[in-house]
């Protein structure tokens, strides 16, 4: 339970600190009826998020990334432009589809200046404004997904992966 | 080449332009009025601005390039041991990055590489870490280590800045003595990572690279001096050349038609601009070549036209036939014996004589105020106006007959005047035909005047009573009988001058 507390404030703080800039972003009334990424909800502690609960959406366009070769011949996955990845967070499982979560979104969109690794991160906290985290707080950790990681299938293949940690392409 | 030459029909140009050089002065012009200056500063400026602008342009960005291209280098460093650290602890083996950073250390070249926990303390310093890993570990803990690196603690504002905003910081210090570039490279607590680091952090640690700039300042400096100094040595060299041309192509052509326009203004109407090139001041010296043709001829013609005809000209804008009223002064001279005088004498000799005569009487007359309205052989009639008009008149005559008695009064070459003056009213106008005119006076007291002169007799000035009843106070006359006159029903009493009084 100290851990869990000692979590949740690193990531309160952090989500505080990090580096961000309001960003225009219209969030689709619609996105609890995109697919999930995952089925089950995620509730292990992970830097960055903590000790929370998570449930992922994607938008169609997100579910149809392309597979490419990259110069040495080695295969990746690229999602394309106008890909979204919602992420709902909760601190209680309880509160799922009850509360109003807080919204981690990654939105491909290569020619937004705020955009890192062709991806905007953006933050979306109850009731407030999106802003776009510009800072190494999510990069730093989702650069991660394109190699060997310890979530889902590991991607022990080291497979390019365009900075998602969920293997979306079966 | 652009040219103008003053040149002089039958004269060798280089002679003439030492001429007028010998003449004319050169104006003296205020230093920044004159064109030369002007012009200079005005290049001189823009060349400064223009290029200037260019050249600070151009050595910034390329210098913001060589930072730039400084600073990506050190990035790529930075990225470099970044996953170094990161490969060499996910296989537990903190040794080999201890040794990596022992090995940095002692490359002069790279700078200074550190890397701290998020806590500002040294990495590797001591066992905290490792003993942090271990709670997390169960089964397979690391063994504490013995040797470590030299204990440091940071505490400076980039780093706080990093670690609070997750987040690289890149700083320029180049103000002071030692200039470098420092970066705070992040390191992320990443999920692998976690396994053995915890989940309750985000940040593991700070890597602090701190480069030095100097050999690239020194060398975006010593580009910049050398620029300056290659840019002046051409701004200076263009503008020596630009003035050297202006003077060439324009300044010395305007002395050229300064001088040939004072010449002309002397009486000099043979010197021409020799125009080689068709440019501006080339149409200027064809216009000033056709003024000066026309004032020629205008010089010329006045030569055979009275001065009265001169002020007449001058003063209407439009030349028309007719006349107009006025009481004027008339004098007529005629030369006495100058038949017996002739028959003699060569026709060069006569017209030579005839030539002095009447350039001296012209000259008396104009001396006092007269105008030659015209030359009829060997008489003159002359003019006077104005309030003094009959003393004037009277003044020129007594001249005319003292000159006459004393350069002509040589036995053997005797030759004498006689002198007509009238006063009365005259038709003052252009008489003649619309194309070709002559203006003069006409009317009875001019003919009275020509009567007058008629009967002068050798070296005698013959007033009329009209003209001696405007001087009679400042004359001495002697009376005479009165003459009768054409167009006169009473004959007209006539004196004879002696002298002014």
């Amino acid at each position: 339970m100290k851990k869990l507390i000692i979590c949740m404030a690193v990531v309160f703080i952090g989500g505080c600190s990090q580096k961000k800039q309001e960003i225009f972003f219209a969030l689709p009334d619609d996105y609890k009826k995109w697919k999930k990424t995952v089925d089950k909800v995620l509730d292990y502690t992970v830097p960055g998020h903590g000790a929370t609960f998570r449930v992922i959406y994607a938008n169609d366009i997100a579910f149809k990334p392309a597979r490419e070769k990259d110069l040495q011949g080695r295969e990746r996955v690229v999602m394309k432009e106008g890909s979204i990845i919602i992420k709902e967070i909760y601190k209680r499982r309880e509160d799922i589809n009850r509360e109003i979560p807080l919204l981690t979104i990654m939105k491909k969109e290569s020619a937004n200046e705020l955009a890192i690794k062709n991806w905007l991160f953006i933050l979306k906290k109850p009731g407030q404004k999106a802003e776009a985290v510009t800072g190494r707080m999510c990069i730093g950790c989702h650069e991660s997904a394109n190699e060997a990681h310890p979530y889902f299938d590991n991607n022990p293949g080291n497979l390019f992966r365009d900075y998602l940690f969920a293997p979306i392409l079966k | 080449m652009i040219m103008i030459k003053i040149i002089d029909a039958g004269a060798k140009m280089t002679k003439v332009e030492h001429q007028l050089n010998d003449k004319w002065e050169k104006p003296a012009i205020k230093f920044f009025k004159s064109i030369s200056v002007r012009v200079t500063i005005l290049v001189i400026g823009i060349l400064s601005i223009g290029i200037g602008i260019t050249i600070t342009y151009y050595l910034k960005s390329q210098n913001a390039t060589v930072i730039e291209s400084r600073e990506s280098a050190i990035r790529e460093e930075v990225n470099v041991l970044y996953l170094a650290i990161k490969n060499n602890m996910l296989a537990g083996e903190a040794p080999i990055a201890v040794e990596l950073f022992r090995e940095l250390a002692r490359i002069e070249d790279i700078g200074d590489i550190r890397l701290y926990r998020a806590n500002g303390i040294s990495a590797f310093s001591d066992n905290s870490t490792l003993d942090y890993v271990n709670s997390y570990l169960r089964t397979d803990k690391f063994a504490r280590k013995s040797s470590f690196l030299p204990r440091d603690v940071i505490d400076d504002e980039n780093f706080k800045k990093a670690v609070k905003n997750v987040d690289d910081v890149t700083v320029q210090d180049v103000d002071g003595a030692q200039k470098k570039l420092i970066i705070y490279k992040t390191l992320i607590n990443q999920p692998k990572c976690s396994r053995c680091h915890g989940l309750d952090h985000v940040i593991r640690g700070v890597i602090r690279i701190s480069s030095p700039l100097d050999t690239m300042y020194m060398k975006t400096r010593g580009n910049l001096i050398l620029s300056i100094v290659i840019y002046s040595i051409v701004v200076f060299i263009l503008s020596l050349s630009i003035i050297y041309f202006i003077n060439k192509i324009v300044i010395r052509r305007i002395y050229g038609i300064g001088r040939l326009v004072q010449g002309v203004g002397s009486g000099d109407f043979k010197t021409k601009i020799k125009v080689v090139q068709n440019d501006e001041l080339g149409m200027l010296g064809n216009q000033i070549n056709r003024m000066i043709d026309g004032l020629n001829e205008h010089f010329k013609l006045s030569k055979f036209v009275s001065k009265s005809t001169m002020d007449h000209i001058r003063s209407t804008d439009e030349i028309k036939l007719g006349g107009e009223k006025r009481i004027m002064t008339v004098l007529f001279t005629d030369i006495r014996g100058f038949t017996s005088y002739s028959e003699s004498r060569d026709p060069d000799e006569i017209m030579k004589m005839l030539n002095i005569v009447m350039n001296m009487q012209a000259e008396i007359i104009d001396r006092h105020g007269g105008d030659i309205d015209k030359y009829v052989g060997d008489e003159i009639m002359a003019t006077f106006y104005g309030e003094d008009m009959v003393l004037n008149a009277a003044a020129a005559a007594v001249e005319i007959k003292k000159m006459f008695k004393e350069r002509f009064s040589e036995p053997g070459n005797e030759v004498h005047i006689g002198i007509g003056i009238n006063t009365g009213e005259m038709i003052s106008g252009n008489l003649g035909s619309g194309n070709r005119m002559d203006r003069t006076v006409i009317g009875d007291s001019v003919n009275v005047g020509s009567r007058l002169c008629s009967v002068a007799g050798k070296n005698v000035i013959v007033l009329s009573e009209y003209s001696y009843a405007y001087i009679q106070e400042r004359v001495t006359v002697r009376e005479h009988e009165p003459i009768k006159v054409k167009g006169k029903s009473v004959p007209v009493k006539i004196y004879i001058l002696r002298d002014i009084v």
